[in-house]
């Protein structure tokens, strides 16, 4: 089990965090890539990273290495950082009108933002296609959710949306602008689990475990609405979701308490 | 049965439940984020053809791609095409998106041949050549047992029965096959989903040239996998694009390049088998002739599908003839074995339609004609390590209350007018037992604590056993053993292949020898501190104390803080031999180690709309001993899904015409849901027969428990009084059956 990290005065970024914007690469436009991120912590800690990546379309890596990579803390506000000149604005406007006016080619209407287990990020000039799903994992690194069939027949990629389990693989990445994602990662620290990542556990339940994320967020989904679901109301909830090692009655017995 | 401290007790949990349960669990595409180029391949529009022309320029010149390789780079890629669907060509590109479009942008020009994709035309005499074998599309072999005819002599009646055919179908597993790899100058480095990590690595070698040593690859999350994933197809094409475009590259199938690229299909089987029988019931003759669809790959499977009826059966005469046939289909592979799940299908169909012509209670059919634990298999002359299918049988009977429901065919309704019916099949396994040789590796750590290192991926649950025959055999407690790395070539022992339900045994019994040679290490410490010699030592719930006075005792956190060196236990698997007495066999002896199972279900037919609710399953599995006790459960109520699964909905629509398949995905190839199952119908019996050559008395469980197939179209039979021999068994073949479409 992963230990605990502490948030203290003197370690003020999580390990999490920082790997999180360490390891965060953006398709590409000519001109050049972008990635921001501000980070609420809680006790009133903020967090900031800033990351740029080169200007090669597509496949550019940011590194933490030689300065890329910058993670400050300031006070319990909320700043978005211009990835070429690293200016702090303290609205998301404010920093649209300062690419505008100073970067040429950086897309200031194209920005996304979203929150994601409750770090707000924004993307500047993402692909039309992106899936969401393709975002949560190849651009922050939450590789949770799976990719089983990518096109909505097997349920692995399902996070919650607002509160709402969806197919991330059917969701496109601008589509979820202004929406609060939320991820199997989010779900616990991976000391503190979650009720329904308690009861799989308590009961032992998991085979392979690629299809468990999407079953955890769509029985999160379920259980936050209802303490104590039906069969009925557990079928349905579980209905868009495949698991090939057959372990569906599996979950479904532990939700309903049976074995 | 011996007591154990460890072994087989309920509550203990799947060593990385918690990375499962967090998310944390990487498997193969989890790797390198943003940082992987994507690969796609370009497979064909024909099922018989020769590419005479491939121009790739246009598809390299296109933005963002990297690479673009052909069959004369890749031998995963093909110029002579044997079925649809299958590889030509690949690309590397910054995305998905890209990829796809460039292989647009590729060329090809074929010359078609014939392709057959129809078994039964296939098998015609004259029928055109598919090409998949020299100058035939047929192979045929016979096996023999005493004299069939003197046999028949002996029987007072004769029926000649016919099932199949079974249902072709695709493996679908939740997580495609997957690799991401690179390059550090001429290392390569990969993390695939895998069976057999070894094995991988040993195809690449073999495939590529490229020095073993050399090959870095891990597998630690696996998505599923029941036979699909000992191949290194897919991590061949992706490494060839990875050194040719000097970048990572990910090959993550889309569930169309699955379908297609896929070894694993389950074939198709039929069966005819003339049956030779006394009044009472005894079977004396058998002569049967199996047909199996070989694919494209040429598979020779029909020798198989007799398996678990030779085994099971005591009949002393008996002649069967087998018939493969190449099809330019997908590729057959093993979906919980390539032979057994058709085969048993067939002959347990054929044994509930003789039954039914005596006029007998199948199940007491098959009971009256089982071999007895004191004989030995008819032809590799071997004794039984244990028997237990007459439990099993009897137990997963008795589950479903067979005697009460089971009643003649088509004369029970229920009150919502649907028709009851109850059905039962069982056999011995092929599968379960000790296979070839593997190693095991251990750590003791300093603060008393033991580390394993299996070479296996985590696909499910023999790890968890391994886990349970350390710590029983170190006295700790199961929590203190650990899963240190695993299916990792560089770092990990050869743990063999994740196949044939065998590394709960094989990789187990290394893991005891393993142990063993821990404990010796760790007795010489404990002894020297204690004034004693080792052989005075015993080990158990964490302490290790002198055996004739326990209460002298030392727990294993202070022994370990006494090591001067680092303990390493190492081990290798055992001999298929009997390690104890059974009856008059001595220990040593050769011997047949072989899983068991039965599976009842009762059903409810909607005669108006022909669908079938099952509404209570059963297995008995003869396990030898249950080791990892949640993770037999859930192997048997997962065998209770795919069977449900295999038996009313799974097949893989093939176009006669051109060779196509119809549907290469998850949602017009019906998976089973929620919606389908009744958790609580679901019954799990481990038949606990302490098993004379498995360590801790236990035998291999995965295939055993999803076999019998049959079990469903016999209650379908019991049900309606209609014979639904061909699987699946779909709304459609029942309204047809009952005269109502
Ligand atoms: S990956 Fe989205 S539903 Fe399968
Ligand atoms: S546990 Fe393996 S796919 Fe569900």
């Amino acid at each position: 089990m992963p230990e605990k990290e502490q948030l203290t005065p003197s370690n003020p970024v999580s390990r999490r965090q920082f790997l999180k914007g360490a390891g965060i690469v953006i398709g590409g436009t000519a001109m050049g890539s972008v990635f921001l991120l501000s980070s609420c912590g809680d006790g009133g800690e903020v967090t900031k990273t800033v990351t740029k990546t080169t200007t090669a379309p597509g496949q550019t890596v940011t590194t933490t290495a030689a300065g890329q990579t910058a993670t400050t803390t300031v006070g319990a506000v909320t700043k978005y950082i211009c990835p070429f000149d690293n200016q702090e604005f303290d609205t998301l406007a404010a920093l649209k009108a300062h690419l505008e006016a100073n970067h040429v080619g950086a897309d200031a209407a194209n920005i996304t933002t979203l929150t994601v287990n409750g770090d707000t990020y924004a993307f500047v000039d993402l692909k039309p296609y992106t899936s969401l799903l393709y975002l949560l994992r190849e651009k922050l690194a939450l590789f949770g959710a799976k990719n089983g069939c990518n096109m909505g027949e097997c349920g692995g990629c399902t996070v919650l949306m607002d509160g709402k389990p969806v197919n991330s693989c059917l969701v496109l990445a601008v589509e979820a602008d202004g929406a609060s994602i939320e991820t199997v990662e989010g779900l616990s620290d991976g000391i503190t689990l979650s009720t329904v990542q308690q009861i799989f556990y308590d009961e032992d339940a998991l085979q392979c475990g690629y299809c468990a994320p999407g079953i955890i967020m769509s029985a999160t989904a379920l259980k936050r609405e209802k303490a104590n679901p039906t069969l009925d109301e557990v079928r349905e909830a579980l209905s868009g979701h495949m698991c090939t090692c057959g372990n569906l009655n599996t979950y479904m017995a532990a939700l309903l308490n049976l074995r | 049965m011996a007591d154990y401290a460890v072994v087989g007790k309920a509550g203990n949990k799947e060593k990385t439940i918690v990375q499962k349960l967090t998310g944390r669990l990487d498997y193969a595409d989890d790797r390198l984020p943003g940082q992987k180029l994507v690969a796609r391949t370009l497979l064909s529009r024909y099922a018989n053809a020769e590419v005479t022309a491939i121009n790739t320029s246009a598809a390299e010149a296109l933005p963002g791609v990297k690479a673009v390789i052909t069959y004369d780079e890749c031998p995963m890629l093909y110029k002579s095409i044997r079925r649809w669907g299958q590889e030509i060509a690949a690309v590397a590109a910054v995305d998905n998106e890209t990829a796809t479009r460039a292989l647009e942008l590729i060329q090809v020009t074929y010359q078609e041949g014939n392709q057959i994709s129809d078994v039964e035309e296939a098998m015609k005499p004259g029928a055109p050549l598919t090409g998949v074998w020299e100058g035939t599309n047929i192979r045929t072999s016979e096996l023999l047992r005493g004299d069939v005819e003197a046999g028949f002599a002996q029987a007072d009646q004769e029926f000649t029965e016919t099932a199949g055919w079974t249902n072709f179908w695709q493996h679908k597993e939740m997580e495609p096959w997957s690799a991401t790899t690179y390059w550090v100058g001429d290392d390569l480095y990969v993390w695939t989903t895998s069976q057999n990590p070894f094995g991988q690595r040993n195809t690449i070698k073999n495939t590529m040239g490229w020095p073993m040593h050399k090959i870095h690859l891990i597998s630690h999350g696996s998505g599923s996998g029941h036979g699909n994933k000992h191949g290194a197809n897919w991590i061949i094409i992706a490494a060839v694009l990875a050194k040719k475009a000097g970048m990572p590259v990910s090959y993550h199938l889309t569930r169309f390049e699955q379908c297609c690229s896929s070894t694993a299909h389950q074939n198709k089987g039929k069966l005819e088998m003339r049956v030779g029988v006394k009044n009472d019931g005894t079977i004396t003759a058998v002569e049967a002739t199996y047909w199996a669809d070989g694919c494209s790959g040429g598979a020779t499977t029909a020798s198989g599908m007799d398996f678990g009826f030779r085994y099971t059966y005591n009949v002393p005469h008996a002649k069967w003839t087998f018939y493969d046939i190449a099809t330019n289909t997908p590729l057959r592979g093993a979906f919980r074995c390539v032979a057994d799940p058709p085969g048993d299908a067939l002959y347990n169909l054929v044994m509930d339609k003789v039954a039914d012509k005596l006029g007998m209670d199948p199940l007491e059919f098959r009971i009256k004609n089982l071999v007895a634990p004191d004989m030995l298999q008819f032809e590799s002359k071997m004794p039984f390590s244990s028997m237990g299918i007459r439990q099993c049988l009897e137990q997963a009977a008795a589950a479903l209350d067979w005697d009460t429901k089971w009643h003649q065919p088509g004369n029970r309704t229920l009150s919502d007018g649907r028709l009851h019916g109850i059905g039962i099949a069982g056999h011995i396994d092929s599968h379960g037992q000790m296979s070839s040789p593997c190693g095991a590796i251990l750590n003791l750590t300093k603060d008393g604590k033991c580390l394993i290192a299996p070479g296996q991926s985590h696909n499910a649950g023999s790890i968890n056993a391994h886990c349970h025959h350390v710590a029983e055999v170190l006295g700790m407690k199961y929590e203190d053993v650990h899963v240190g790395d695993w299916g990792h070539t560089d770092v990990t022992s050869e743990g063999g292949s994740e196949g044939g339900s065998t590394r709960c045994i094989t990789l187990g019994s290394a893991y005891v020898e393993a142990a063993l040679d821990a404990r010796a290490e760790a007795f010489a410490v404990a002894a020297g501190w204690m004034g004693l010699t080792p052989d005075k030592l015993s080990a158990g719930d964490g302490l290790i104390f002198e055996t004739a006075n326990p209460t002298n005792s030392k727990t294993w956190v202070e022994v370990a803080g006494r090591f001067s060196y680092p303990i390493i236990g190492k081990g290798y698997s055992w001999p298929k031999k009997l390690r104890r007495q059974v009856l008059n066999w001595p220990v040593g002896t050769d011997c047949e180690v072989r899983g068991q199972m039965a599976q009842a279900v009762e059903i409810a037919v909607d005669p108006d709309t022909g669908q079938i609710e099952v509404l209570n399953m059963a297995s008995a599995i003869d396990c030898g001993q249950a080791i990892y006790r949640s993770g037999f459960n859930k192997g048997c109520f997962g065998g209770h899904e795919i069977i449900m699964g295999e038996t009313l909905m799974y097949e893989q629509v093939i176009d006669y015409g051109n060779g196509a398949s119809m549907n290469p995905n998850f949602w017009q190839n019906a998976h089973v849901t929620a919606m389908d199952i009744h958790p609580e119908g679901f019954n799990a019996i481990a038949v606990e027969t302490d098993d004379a050559c498995g360590p801790h008395g236990c035998k291999g469980v995965g295939e055993p428990e999803v076999s019998a197939l049959a079990c469903m179209a016999n209650a379908v039979y019991n049900a309606t009084g209609v014979w639904i021999d061909s699987l699946p068994i779909t709304p459609d073949k029942v309204l047809q059956a009952l005269g109502k479409a």
